[in-house]
């Protein structure tokens, strides 16, 4: 019986503002899985954002839901329309090593249907852990090809997997 | 993690059902994944709702907990939570709208053991009638312990299904 959990790429970056993963949605696959284990900042919020078949970054019409459980303060219900990213789905700003980001991801390569997106993380912080659970959409009936990661701030180190569930 | 998903059933509408069952669940796994994609309704307003099957027929008895917490782009955020009702009904509703669609991924535990109940957890991202995003997280039990070989998925309105994707994948052990 064949497995329908496939590896795509990987990606990995250091000290740069974003990091792009072009061609890693196509056909193939419907959802997706998107693991992120490193995510440092000296002090910031990771976001992302889909790209289209030309490669351009799609930057408006993303709504979001997060509720942010924190280790050291009560949770917060972080809520959005018509931004330029998703998330947060990360934070750090102690560049200990790590983080923990799971995606899921919806539909990006259908040009008919919207792109939702649904995650669960675990940062970090000098004060103790944020974790947040978040959905999102992008509305844009597109093809989207390529997943874009962007930092608040310089991301220090950041590295990602994508897989295809088939 | 490559190699360990096995896919064990999968529908895809593409015209009006009532329902939809996924089936094949047995001891063969401990952990079941169902991953429904761009589920789109007939009738507006239309909570998505989740009952397991007994020997491929979905069980109707008010046997079903859940909690979650619904996640909203618009507003705050709301607790959501029943006991014994006759479905888990935790889901947010969608509808007709060009946009509207219902997205999960949920985890199946126990299904197989007759000897404990049945237990899930989800995620979920919808756009309803109003392409306005809502999602859920949480996780829900049915309170009978008897062997669960699956999940049948229907409208909360009795309107039809009229699109999307339904798979079961078993963990592998």
């Amino acid at each position: 019986m064949s497995t329908k959990l496939h590896f795509i790429t990987s990606s990995s970056a250091t000290s740069v503002s974003d990091l792009s993963i072009t061609g890693c949605f196509t056909a193939e696959y419907d959802n997706y899985k998107v693991l992120l284990d490193d995510i440092e900042f000296s002090d910031g919020d990771m976001y992302f954002r889909f790209m289209n078949a030309s490669g351009t970054v799609t930057s408006a019409s993303y709504d979001d839901a997060v509720l942010l459980q924190r280790s050291y303060g009560g949770f917060a219900d972080n809520y959005h329309t018509g931004q330029t990213y998703l998330g947060s789905i990360g934070y750090d700003n102690n560049q200990q090593g790590g983080g923990a980001t799971e995606i899921n991801v919806y539909n990006p390569y259908s040009s008919s249907l919207y792109t939702f997106a649904s995650w669960s993380n675990t940062g970090m912080s000098s004060i103790g852990t944020p974790v947040r659970k978040g959905i999102g959409v992008l509305k844009v009936a597109e093809s989207h090809t390529g997943i874009n990661f962007v930092g608040g701030a310089t991301i220090s180190n950041v590295n990602a997997r994508v897989y295809g569930v088939k | 993690m490559a190699g360990s998903l096995v896919l064990i059933d999968s529908e895809t509408v593409s015209s009006g059902v009532s329902s939809v069952s996924l089936t094949g669940i047995d001891s063969t796994y401990n952990v079941y994944q169902v991953i429904i994609n761009s589920l789109t309704a007939d009738t507006n307003s239309s909570g998505i709702e989740i009952r397991v099957t007994k020997s491929g027929s979905a069980d109707t008895t008010s046997n079903y907990d859940y909690a979650s917490l619904q996640l909203k782009a618009i507003s705050a955020f709301a607790d959501n939570s029943a006991t014994n009702g006759d479905s888990w009904d935790a889901f947010n509703t969608t509808g007709t709208a060009t946009g509207s669609a219902f997205n999960l991924t949920a985890y199946l535990f126990n299904f197989a053991n007759a000897s404990e109940y049945s237990f899930v957890t989800f995620e979920e991202a919808t756009t309803d009638n109003s392409v306005d995003l809502r999602g859920a997280t949480g996780g829900g039990v049915h309170t009978v312990a008897s062997a669960s070989d699956g999940v049948s998925i229907h409208l909360s309105t009795g309107g039809n299904i009229d699109g999307g994707e339904f798979k079961l994948y078993g963990l592998r052990k």
